[in-house]
């Protein structure tokens, strides 16, 4: 079973992505990978996590949030092109102009209100053709997230169930 | 604009200022100013503040949460304009741990100006900055004596430039 890092990267491989959102950075490890990876094509990789308490890590303090932001931000002088923002997804896309970035990866909180509100907010805000991909959990809600996902997309959507993700193509 | 502001942008201009630091953005108008009137020489530009409450800045009292979250997202709406800009949330007693050393050309403080603050912070920012790089900060109109009691307690007296209209206090790297 591929780890999702390598799922993503698999992806990209023929795709020319050049502006990604990562919604759900926590540790960066995606970021690094996707980064060290794809480095030299990417023009923008906007690191995005609410850092803060939530129901999925109910036993993480406020201090370690704090220290893996603060991670995320160091890295912004190993990777020229990264750019860090804490706060809620359903905030922080008002940040960003339409039609504006290539691929759009969500790997945040897994509860149906949440994934259809993000999808809604943050689908004009990727152009045409790029992709919004999204982490299916193998314990956390997966039924949520393909009710969501399922209710949002109807038929436009690609479950990937041995890879955990699910993809769609913006039209 | 105010008049520390221009007081800055008046300072900048026969510099060689490439990377620098801005600890205390608040509303951003600092930063857009001196990125739109010095995008083509600076490459690197961290915008820093807690964009938060603080027990010491009582100017701030009234801002509530939401406030600060508009404050903030808009510093970080400014990073799709210009790419020169990295911003930050987070205390400057911390977040200078971030940097390495000798990083900066020059370090702009206008945040809390409490003596314990200024000190701290000082003390924290001056080594991130390169040899003949610059520190300095915003001189308050009300209540200057407890910030200019830490910048002259943290630097050698001779080496501090107090500007002829008393708006910023600068200290050159050595």
């Amino acid at each position: 079973m591929k780890i999702h890092h390598s799922i993503l990267i698999d992806f990209m491989e023929d795709k020319d992505i050049k502006i990604i959102a990562e919604i759900g950075t926590w540790e960066s490890n995606m970021m690094k990978r996707i980064l060290d990876t794809y480095g030299c094509s990417i023009t923008r990789y906007w690191a995005t996590d609410i850092w803060g308490w939530s129901e999925r890590y109910i036993r993480v303090s406020e201090e370690h949030w704090d220290k893996l932001y603060f991670k995320a931000c160091q890295l912004m002088h190993q990777y020229p092109q990264l750019r860090v923002i804490r706060g809620s997804s359903l905030k922080i896309f008002k940040i960003f102009p339409k039609h504006y970035f290539d691929l759009v990866y969500l790997d945040a909180d897994y509860h149906y209100d949440f994934i259809v509100n993000t999808i809604k907010n943050w689908l004009p805000l990727i152009k045409k053709d790029g992709f919004l991909l999204g982490k299916i959990p193998r314990s956390f809600h997966p039924e949520e997230i393909l009710k969501a996902v399922s209710d949002c997309f109807g038929e436009n959507v690609t479950l990937n169930r041995n890879d955990y993700t699910w993809i769609h193509r913006v039209r | 604009m105010e008049t520390h502001h221009n007081a800055l942008i008046n300072f900048m201009k026969d510099k060689d200022i490439k990377t620098m630091a801005e600890v205390g953005a608040a509303m951003s108008k600092m930063t857009e100013l001196i990125l739109n009137i010095y995008k083509h020489c600076i490459t690197q530009y961290w915008a820093t503040d807690i964009w938060g409450w603080n027990e010491a800045n009582k100017i701030y009292i009234n801002v509530s949460k939401t406030e600060w979250d508009i404050r903030y997202f808009h510093a970080c709406q400014l990073m799709c304009c210009y790419p020169q800009l990295r911003v930050i949330k987070g205390s400057a007693l911390e977040i200078f741990e971030i940097f390495p050393e000798s990083f900066f050309n020059l370090v702009y403080i206008d945040a809390d100006h409490h003596y314990d603050f200024m000190a701290s912070t000082i003390k924290n920012w001056r080594p991130l900055i390169k040899t003949d790089g610059f520190l300095l900060g915003k001189i308050p109109r009300k209540k200057p004596e407890e910030l200019l009691r830490a910048v002259s307690d943290c630097i050698k007296e001779t080496d501090v430039i107090i500007d002829q209209d008393g708006q910023l206090w600068t200290h050159r790297v050595q």
